[in-house]
């Protein structure tokens, strides 16, 4: 199996972990261990709760037909904070969560590194980001290539440049007026009018 | 109507969580069919079987039930996810008081209200931390609920004082009996209240050695050199392990003997 990526966290770990198999096995661990050695100190303190959870006696409490007393009831605390962090989200945002956007993520660094892995400059990959590239005037090797690019899979890429062309949120802009949502234009017209030289606008161009 | 009599061409937003392999998780084809006829369901219906117990033939899966929440909050919605999070936090709390062991009342109750914040939040995460949910519920509860013990172990064993802490010699042996009630399902209350305080005291490397050792049958040097075993595990030589063994035993021994 390959190394973790490289943001994986804890929690990718102790998942990684309880997949392996129904009870702690010392094989699994040894495995999980060696692939996130960074976390030997909390995989084993987890792997020991684990065994500890399986074969302490249980309390004569099971999950059928189980009514918890209000004041033993863990929901209706975590319910209130969750409906709390809902009306936040809904007074700061006017809305929902905005669609998964694979480009969120991204750097000034790693747009770069994106634009150069599928061969575009930051002008016309910056124009994939705002969805102002007609998704379907795009070569779908360069998608593929795009979505292999941005560790997403093809159908979130293409739902995202299927949607209504935005402003990205999050970035500084010099001009003194508030930068407008332009029309979308076909990718042949955004590589025309992009940086690249002849040849490489050529090689865009020809692609399937 | 069955889970399968309607089928609807619906197409479900795609998992972007990468596995630790770099694939991206994939819902099992019976969650992707479940969610594309649940999203075809009037409120009333889907209600209803959100509702049901689990394991009932028209109970939904929390796998679907996660999914439609996060839709809902995506969509930039909130009505959806009003009506189903309390369900499956009900359903998850009913499943967590079944499954934590070896704590007081109180402290069972503060996992389980760690575990349902935890569960809680992911689902509002705009990432896709909660990914997993959607494809294996149970484990991921599962996941969540042995860290919080985990957790709440460790805040347990802050408050012990560890005074007459004992490192003399013994014969391990002479204290497998009280592994063995611990094993027991017939252990009493003040037998549990005696492991509990007991596993409280140990430090974390005897605790670390006891219970895997004693408990999870993993050998302190294995004879075959494939075989995983504790000195490879906890990067420590046998003679220390040993050691360590013998003190939790030790200290498990006083207990047993004088439990105040």
């Amino acid at each position: 199996m390959s190394a973790p990526s490289p943001g994986s966290s804890l929690q990718d770990a102790f998942q990684e972990l309880v997949a392996r198999s129904d009870s702690l096995d010392a094989a699994a661990l040894e495995a999980t261990i060696s692939r996130y050695p960074q976390f030997t100190a909390e995989l084993t303190e987890f792997a020991v709760e684990w065994v500890l959870q399986d074969q302490l006696p249980d309390d004569g409490k099971t999950s059928e037909g189980v009514e918890l007393s209000k004041g033993d009831s863990a929901t209706p605390s975590v319910l209130a904070r969750f409906r709390q962090h809902l009306d936040a989200r809904d007074a700061n945002s006017g809305g929902g969560p905005a669609p998964l956007n694979p480009f969120t993520p991204l750097s000034p660094t790693g747009m770069r590194r994106v634009a150069a892995a599928v061969g575009i400059d930051k002008t016309l990959l910056a124009k994939l980001r705002d969805r102002r590239i007609v998704a379907t005037t795009l070569p779908s090797s360069l998608n593929r290539d795009l979505a292999s690019a941005l560790q997403v899979p093809g159908a979130v890429l293409d739902a995202h440049l299927a949607a209504p062309a935005c402003v990205p949120a999050g970035l500084s802009f010099k001009s003194a007026n508030r930068p407008e949502v332009g029309s979308k234009e076909t990718f042949a017209d955004a590589v025309q009018r992009s940086s690249l030289d002849d040849e490489d606008k050529a090689g865009l161009l020809a692609l399937d | 109507m069955s889970k399968a009599a309607r089928s609807v061409a619906v197409t479900v937003t795609p998992l972007t969580r990468q596995t630790g392999s770099g694939e991206f998780l994939q819902r099992p084809a019976s969650i992707e069919h479940e969610i594309a006829n649940a999203v075809a369901l009037p409120a009333g219906q889907l209600r209803a079987r959100a509702s049901a117990k689990p394991g009932d033939e028209e109970s939904m899966s929390s796998e679907c039930i996660v999914h439609l929440i996060r839709q809902d909050l995506r969509d930039g919605s909130r009505r959806l996810a009003d009506e189903l999070t309390p369900l499956l936090l009900e359903r998850c709390e009913a499943s967590l008081h079944g499954s934590v062991r070896g704590f007081t009342s109180a402290a069972a109750r503060d996992i389980r209200e760690d575990v349902l914040d935890r569960l809680a939040l992911s689902l509002l995460g705009p990432g896709d931390e909660a990914d997993f949910l959607e494809v294996r519920f149970g484990l991921a509860l599962k996941r969540l609920r042995i860290d919080a013990c985990r957790r709440q172990r460790r805040r347990d064993q802050r408050q012990i004082l560890l005074d007459d802490y004992c490192a003399g010699e013994g014969d391990p042996d002479s204290t497998i009996p009280a592994i063995d009630r611990l094993q027991s399902d017939r252990a009493r209350q003040e037998d549990r209240l005696m492991i509990k305080q007991a596993l409280a005291s140990l430090a974390a490397p005897e605790r670390d050695v006891l219970v895997l050792h004693r408990l999870a049958g993993i050998p302190l040097r294995s004879k075959v050199k494939a075989h995983p075993d504790l000195v490879s595990l906890l990067k420590c030589s046998e003679r220390t392990l040993r050691n360590r063994l013998r003190r939790a035993e030790r200290r498990l021994q006083m207990l047993q003997e004088s439990p105040e």
